[in-house]
């Protein structure tokens, strides 16, 4: 697929191990939090209870249901203050995936200050192409979903027809979103890489695209499969070990965090491979 | 862990007193508020309400099985009608006769009849006149609903009655109450024959009743007589918003004639069928029943099976056929499961109608033998179980509506809140800890959504009222259902759940096909639980009393020479040694706010990890129970296994946690966050 690169300029995530357990342990503290202000209004609700908030998931949840009952009036703010807490998470993640990208991309020792020095020059582009991408995704999903629900409507189909044609309809917004975020990752990585500028960026983005659709496209599936399958039998896997006694909560977190470190390391993966589809697509402008 | 003792004392006794470590210890009596609490607390519990004037019943033990369940109801009322439904009109065209018997006491110079179609007539209907927020039934009508009757004859009285010489009672015109006087007297045990046509017209789907394209749900569509209690007293009433029905017993025979590819799902076991002139006959027949509802579309998908001799049948949608897999299942449990606890399910048939898209007012409704369910084809597929919830339901609703045919309009609790019992219970010996659903670990069950429900009411008034006296439909609902099934969890729960399995089997059993009130199910409940569990529940229901525990403080120490000045002051001895040695004494503060008092148990958590369990009445306000032990108190907890399900707060039952932030909320929530960065915002 891309094996065409010479090994010595060839990036590379599972040469940079730490940088991508850096790249985790920002993801993984960025969650905390976001999560942060949900924990505190629970832990106050159930802080005279001595077994805190394990009995949430007690069979039966009558605790959990008070809880629910007693906090929902925190509820508004505290999902709003999480709303804002992911996109403020997200703007300051394009530095430790600058630097990530930074260190994928070079071989050999790699001083902290070039990486600072490097990921500093690439931080206004890769927040010009996430506002770019985070528009045209939201443009081309409301006009895709809402277009195609007005297409449903006409037909007057019942459930479940009905029901499955907007899921289609999803599912076609997803996938262009999806689209839209590969070749936001290609722009990201040659921003980064070839130190080009926001326009440039794009441009060698879907230069490589339409180079080798079919390598970009299984690269990134490949990879966003199996992150999503990890993430998947994390929780399917911490829901079945439960959270009633410590070493089971204990057991569960080891779960979701391994989960989570392994997608992080896929997508680390995939944002190697498309630098090696853009190193091997040689500039036409 | 240490084994409670026993509860000594019980309600409005003025000492807690119970056993720790082998000794006995009693719990001192505490504050000067303390009688003046203790006796509205008791008072509250043991008053009979002057509300509920039924004589109770007498039960024993033949009622703990089928043995003696009765084989038949009493015909009082019996309907033989021709029906024709026109789905292009949504016209049900009928004649026929009602064959009705003066079961009661007094002789009778009047009918009365409910006319409920007209409840949809116009925008003066009692129905369309009262607010509903909370409820069904709030949509606007699309099309009016109306019955008009055409004639009705009393042939041995050789006398048309029709139309009636009364005006309808209601001075704004709601007409779904009618008096049909009478030219004579009809005395105890005489019967009447009375030949009657009638025209419905079905409104757009609306509570329980009505249209929607070509479905119809052919509900409370005929002129039904009012029962007639046996002290000669009519119990008629308007239709109104939160209202349902009540009805005596009879045989129904019912021919059901629609165009030809409409599938019919009614009452009863169809005995025949013929097809001819674009046209399809059925004939559909029940004994002991008070009620008769069909559904015909000509777009009904069918599921059939047999459960222990009853013949199931599930009409549905197209694209439903999972959901109709899990009511039919759901119905298979509810059969067994229900027919074990309350009497056998004594019908040959069971019919689930689950209506389309854009027909749900017509769902989650009960008619004998009939039930409809609801909710979209991909539920399914979600962590919430909720076909299995309203396919129990309404199956439990053949026996606390059905079966034990009580008043809906004047108690409604009896019903639904029954029924809702019912549904809970078995739900949970169905999926234990998880009955109403189930996702990410966290676990719900239904008592715990019918005792959150019955919260959001808590203090707007009784559970034991009229359909008609709630001021909304989310009050109504929050009572008569979620504070009557909190209320029977909680006397499981309290007294034993095998005691109170015993008690509403006996109620149901020797109530089949007949129409207690209130004061029945008080009796079953008092003479196979105790007069305890009989307060409780008059209490709650008659007198809206409530119950929260609170755990206020506790300390403990090691005992230590006393300070002060022992002997002659002007020559003081040495102060005694501490007794005790190396043990922990100290005491719990808790706190019984409410009217009501359920005995409770309190666990007291030591440092050490030991356990000790003790009983407290709570017949008083407060009380400071001791503790001896070896090692300091960690923690206390009201009611740890939260049996006394009606306490509005289960947040403050406990002291002795720690920390302001949850850890398991923060590692679950911490996870979705960073996962949903991961995956919204790469």
């Amino acid at each position: 697929m891309d094996e065409d690169l010479d090994e010595t300029v060839r990036p590379s995530a599972s040469a940079r191990p730490g940088w991508v357990f850096g790249f985790y342990a920002f993801r993984a503290i960025a969650g905390l939090a976001v999560a942060a202000p949900l924990a505190i209004e629970v832990g106050v609700l159930v802080s005279r209870l001595p077994r805190g908030d394990a009995v949430l998931f007690d069979a039966g949840g009558e605790v959990l249901l008070d809880v629910v009952r007693k906090g929902h009036q925190a509820a508004p703010a505290i999902a709003a203050g999480a709303g804002i807490g992911l996109l403020v998470a997200a703007f300051v993640g394009l530095a430790p995936l600058a630097a990530l990208l930074v260190a994928i991309g070079h071989r050999g020792a790699l001083p902290l200050r070039v990486v600072a020095a490097r990921s500093a020059r690439a931080l206004g582009t890769l927040s010009l192409l996430w506002g770019l991408a985070l528009f045209t995704q939201a443009v081309t999903a409301a006009l895709v979903h809402f277009g195609w629900g007005r297409v449903v409507t006409s037909f007057g189909w019942a459930p479940p027809r009905d029901n499955l044609a907007r899921v289609a309809g999803v599912v076609v917004v997803v996938a262009l979103a999806l689209g839209i975020g590969v070749a936001h990752d290609l722009a990201r990585v040659v921003a980064v890489d070839e130190l080009r500028g926001t326009y440039l960026a794009m441009a060698r983005a879907i230069e490589v695209v339409r180079a080798r659709p079919g390598r970009v496209l299984a690269s990134y599936a490949a990879r966003a499969s199996l992150a999503a399958g990890a993430l998947a039998v994390g929780v399917a896997l911490a829901a079945r070990v439960g959270h009633a006694t410590a070493p089971r909560f204990a057991l569960s977190a080891i779960a979701h965090q391994a989960s989570l470190l392994v997608a992080v390391a896929l997508r680390a993966s995939w944002l190697a491979a498309a630098m090696r589809h853009a190193r091997a697509t040689p500039p036409e402008t | 862990m240490r084994e409670i003792a026993g509860i000594v004392g019980g309600f409005g006794l003025g000492l807690a007193s119970f056993a720790v470590g082998g000794g006995l210890i009693r719990a001192e009596p505490s504050g000067g508020e303390r009688a003046a609490e203790s006796g509205a607390a008791v008072a509250v519990a043991l008053a009979p309400s002057a509300a509920a004037g039924q004589a109770p019943a007498s039960l024993d033990d033949r009622w703990d099985d089928d043995s003696s369940l009765p084989a038949h109801a009493e015909r009082v009322a019996s309907y033989t009608l021709v029906a024709r439904l026109d789905p292009k009109a949504h016209e049900v065209e009928a004649t026929g006769t009602i064959r009705w018997t003066n079961t009661s006491r007094v002789p009778q110079q009047e009918l009365w009849l409910h006319l409920y179609l007209n409840a949809f007539k116009n925008e003066r209907t009692l129905y369309m006149r009262t607010p509903g927020s909370g409820f069904r039934g709030g949509g606007t009508l699309a099309d009016w609903g109306s019955i008009s009757v055409v004639r009705l004859r009393a042939r041995e009285l050789e006398a048309d009655l029709w139309p009636p010489a009364d005006a309808p009672i209601d001075p704004l015109g709601d007409e779904t109450d009618v008096r049909v006087p009478l030219p004579r007297a009809v005395a105890p045990g005489e019967s009447l024959t009375l030949e009657v046509a009638f025209r419905a017209h079905l409104p757009s789907i609306s509570l329980r009743t009505g249209h929607f394209e070509a479905f119809h749900m052919v509900a409370q569509w005929f002129p039904k007589l009012a029962r007639l209690e046996a002290d000669g007293r009519w119990a008629h009433f308007p239709f109104t918003r939160f209202s349902e029905f009540y009805a005596d017993f009879g045989a129904y025979d019912v021919t059901v004639d629609v165009p030809a590819g409409f599938v019919v799902g009614a009452t009863g076991r169809r005995t025949s069928f013929a097809s001819g002139g674009g046209r399809e006959v059925s004939r559909f027949v029940q004994d002991d029943v008070h009620d008769f509802a069909f559904a015909a579309w000509d777009g009904f998908r069918e599921k059939a099976t047999t459960v222990d001799g009853v013949q199931l049948r599930c009409l549905y949608p197209a694209g439903y056929d999972r959901a109709a897999d899990v009511e039919i299942e759901a119905a298979r449990f509810g059969l067994g499961h229900l027919g074990a606890a309350y009497g056998r399910y004594p019908y040959e048939t069971l019919t689930i109608v689950h209506p389309p898209d854009g027909a749900d007012e017509a769902g989650g409704m009960e008619y004998p033998t009939l039930i409809t369910t609801g909710g979209p084809w991909y539920l399914p597929w979600t962590p919430v179980r909720f076909l299995e919830l309203i396919t129990v339901h309404e199956l439990a609703h053949q026996w606390f509506y059905g079966l034990v045919a009580t008043d809906e309009h004047r108690s409604p609790f009896l019903d639904e809140g029954l029924t809702s019992y019912a549904e809970s219970e078995a739900m949970e010996a169905w999926y234990p800890g998880s009955s109403a659903g189930e996702l990410l670990g966290l676990r719900v069950g239904v008592p715990a959504t019918y005792r959150i429900g019955g919260l959001s009411a808590l203090h707007d008034g009784t559970v034991a009222r009229g359909a008609d006296e709630f001021a909304t439909g989310s009050e109504y609902g929050s009572l008569v259902y979620g504070r009557t099934a909190t209320l029977l969890t909680t006397l499981g729960r309290t007294f034993g759940p095998e005691r109170l399995r015993r008690a509403l089997g006996r109620y149901a059993r020797s109530q089949r096909f007949a129409h207690p009130g209130p004061e029945a199910l008080l009796a079953a409940l008092r003479e196979s639980i105790g007069p305890e569990a009989e307060a409780v529940a008059r209490a709650v229901l008659f007198d809206g009393a409530w119950v929260d525990y609170r755990v206020d403080s506790f300390a403990s120490s090691r005992p230590s020479r006393p300070a002060g000045i022992f002997g002659d002051p002007t020559s003081p001895s040495a102060a005694p040694a501490p007794r005790g040695g190396n043990r922990w004494f100290g005491d719990v503060l808790v706190r019984r706010r409410g009217t009501l008092a359920l005995p409770v148990e309190v666990e007291l958590t030591a440092t050490d990890g030991s356990v000790q369990r003790v009983a407290w009445d709570a017949g008083q306000p407060f009380a400071r129970l001791p503790y001896e032990g070896s090692a300091a108190l960690a923690s206390a907890a009201v009611d740890p296994n939260h049996a006394a399900l009606l306490s509005s707060d289960l947040l403050d039952d406990a002291k002795g946690g720690g920390g302001v932030v949850a850890p398991r909320v923060l590692e679950l929530g911490g996870f979705v966050a960073a996962a949903l960065i991961h995956a919204a915002a790469p």
